[in-house]
């Protein structure tokens, strides 16, 4: 059994747990708002244009959070920028550990913040008429789009695959943490979505996120079923840890399970305990919580593992 | 292995618990107590053993650990088969370095001697590494925002020096050496030990192909065997009981096993979500729900 109780704990806390949940709701609702383009209509058009506002703004908070957590901003260039104190990595002016999920996922999260930034100006473009050069030569581009979700995806990945690279109680145990997280990240861009949605009282557009929320709510349940019984096969405390502790234990129940997946799983999918859209700003608000807490009690986790 | 790597072979049976390597480590790396508030209110020391260290840290790069097995009964006072088991500890400089395989930035590095280094100068005190290190030796130091362990006191190796704790150790049960001769003398000491009726000698992080059965403590009778850890620990032990005994893992994994299949298998959920999205779009309601409104 790989997984040893003599781990220390990292003590990613709150600032890291807030920066990687913003830059999951932003690669979700990047995510959700290229599904439309893919799927939808020019029914949905009121609606991606909004969501296309959201992920930039996101992702220009995560480095800030990070920056905070790390104490000085210069140290985090080298996530991307060889230091030339490491001299062992060669001559290359970039530091790329591809063993390294965190430095992988380094570069993941940087393009696509980049990917975001042109979401965003297209975005305004479209909404606020502004002439942003080069950016309406990309409207409608397939190729473009598919790279952004790709990158999307992998930066809803990230966390997920962050923490499972790691010999700790709860994050390590099994190889699920991914998938999981991506699971979270679509369900809370598809949230973000509802909400948008339900403001601006799209309606065609709300069926469709409805019908989204209920099988990205019922996806992560599966998923979260098999994660529980990974942690069970695992035998090392770590199930009691998650779902036990004072620390996470409510935050699981309450947020993860009730909030982000019965919500929507009881009353989106029961028609009429939900009659009309504007409703579904509350659901997605509700779920936004969820899978804020979600990401608490994983992140987390390692904490309430290490004090069982 | 890099070739002629430089280790220490760490002897538990001949270990008095002095800690004369624990002091000169602190000394040579100009160490700073673990925390001043906790040692002016006298909570800085265990209190309830004479490991007063209590675990490996930022600022406790090796730590002996006293490992009281008071018996046959600890509920009575029965202390007729009482014994100590004393083990001097540090970073084992694993030849696969699950804290080296994970670093982002490159600060932790693998040295000339095969030993594993940090450029404070690059860390940027992410933890990555800290979680990564199945011995819970790397850890976060908070003064200077980075991490720290021990170097295999690596100034003195560019000098020719042996390690500091390895010259200060009075019964040499720390032996500084090339990895190579270290794990013969290991082997030959094990053999001695279970020739002279110490059957309970084996040796942890290389398997040399020695076993035997503990004799003593609470584990009497239970078999044992030399186990290899990690590809190989250029500092190992040997040991005279289970390695959980000495808080150490049986079969630690590096944290990259998981790294692929997360990876794959967070992409095949990401397709399942994603063609379940675009069917929401093309297709609209759940069946069964109203139409808006
Ligand atoms: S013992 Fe831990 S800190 Fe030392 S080299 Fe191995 S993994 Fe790294
Ligand atoms: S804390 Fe420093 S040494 Fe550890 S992984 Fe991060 S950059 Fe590397
Ligand atoms: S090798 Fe040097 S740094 Fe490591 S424990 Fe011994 S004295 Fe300390």
């Amino acid at each position: 059994m790989p997984i040893t109780p003599y781990v220390l704990q990292p003590e990613w806390e709150w600032p890291i747990t807030i920066a990687l949940f913003i830059a999951g709701v932003a690669a979700g609702t990047y995510s959700v708002m290229g599904l439309m383009h893919f799927a939808g209509d020019a029914r949905d058009r009121v609606v991606a244009d909004r969501l296309g506002l959201i992920p930039f703004p996101l992702m220009l908070i995560v480095p800030i959070l990070l920056i905070i957590d790390l104490g000085q901003p210069e140290r985090f260039l080298n996530l991307i920028f060889r230091s030339p104190g490491a001299v062992e990595r060669g001559p290359s002016p970039f530091m790329l550990n591809t063993n390294s999920p965190m430095s992988s996922g380094g570069y993941v999260i940087t393009i696509f913040a980049g990917f975001a930034l042109i979401a965003f100006l297209d975005s305004l473009r479209r909404t606020r008429g502004w002439n942003v050069p080069l950016v309406g030569m990309l409207e409608g581009n397939k190729v473009w789009l598919a790279i952004g979700e790709l990158l999307a995806i992998t930066t809803s990945a990230y966390s997920g695959v962050l923490i499972n690279v790691t010999n700790q109680g709860v994050w390590g145990d099994t190889f699920l943490m991914g998938a999981l997280f991506v699971a979270f990240s679509e369900l809370s861009g598809m949230a973000v979505a509802a909400i948008v949605a339900g403001r601006a009282k799209a309606l065609e557009t709300a069926l469709a996120v409805r019908t989204g929320l209920f099988w990205f709510a019922a996806i992560s349940a599966v998923l979260l079923v098999l994660f529980l019984a990974g942690l069970a096969a695992a035998n090392d405390g770590s199930l009691a840890a998650l779902t036990l502790s004072m620390l996470v234990g409510p935050a699981f129940w309450i947020g993860a399970v009730g909030l982000a997946i019965l919500v929507p799983l009881v009353v989106v999918g029961r028609p009429r305990m939900m009659p009309g859209p504007e409703r579904l700003t509350l659901i997605g608000a509700l779920v936004l919580v969820g899978v804020l807490a979600f990401r608490y009690a994983m992140f987390f986790s390692a904490i309430a593992y290490a004090a069982s | 292995m890099t070739a002629n790597a430089k280790g220490m072979f760490v002897d538990t049976s001949i270990c008095t618990g002095c800690k004369a390597c624990q002091v000169a480590c602190k000394q040579w790396n100009e160490l700073p107590m673990e925390n001043e508030a906790a040692v002016r209110n006298h909570t800085a020391f265990t209190g309830d053993s004479y490991d007063n260290t209590g675990h490996l840290s930022a600022t406790n790069w090796r730590h002996v650990k006293f490992i009281e097995q008071i018996g046959p009964d600890p509920k009575t006072a029965d202390r007729s088969d009482a014994r100590w088991l004393m083990m001097s500890d540090s970073c084992k400089h694993c030849e696969q370095a699950g804290c080296l395989e994970v670093c982002p930035t490159g600060a932790l590095y693998r040295t000339q001697f095969g030993s594993v280094d940090i450029h404070q100068d690059v860390c940027i005190g992410c933890r990555y590494c800290v979680g990564a290190c199945p011995f819970g030796v790397i850890e976060h130091n908070k003064s200077t925002g980075r991490v720290n362990k021990c170097i295999l006191c690596q100034d003195r190796l560019e000098q020719s020096d042996t390690t500091a704790c390895a010259k200060a150790c009075p019964t040499s049960s720390i032996t500084f050496g090339n990895v190579d001769d270290l794990k013969k003398m290991a082997s030959d000491r094990v053999k001695s030990l279970h020739a002279a009726g110490q059957s309970s000698a084996y040796v942890y992080g290389w398997d040399l192909g020695n076993s035997g059965s503990i004799n003593a403590g609470p584990n009497k009778g239970a078999a044992v065997r030399d186990v290899e850890v990690l590809g190989g620990l250029n500092v190992f032990y040997l040991l005279l009981d289970k390695p959980e005994v000495y808080k150490l893992p049986t079969s630690p994994g590096l944290p990259q096993r998981n790294f692929a299949p997360s990876a794959g298998v967070a992409l095949i959920s990401a397709a399942v979500l994603g063609v379940t999205g675009l069917a929401a779009f093309r297709r609209r309601r759940i069946a069964g729900m109203p139409a808006a409104e």
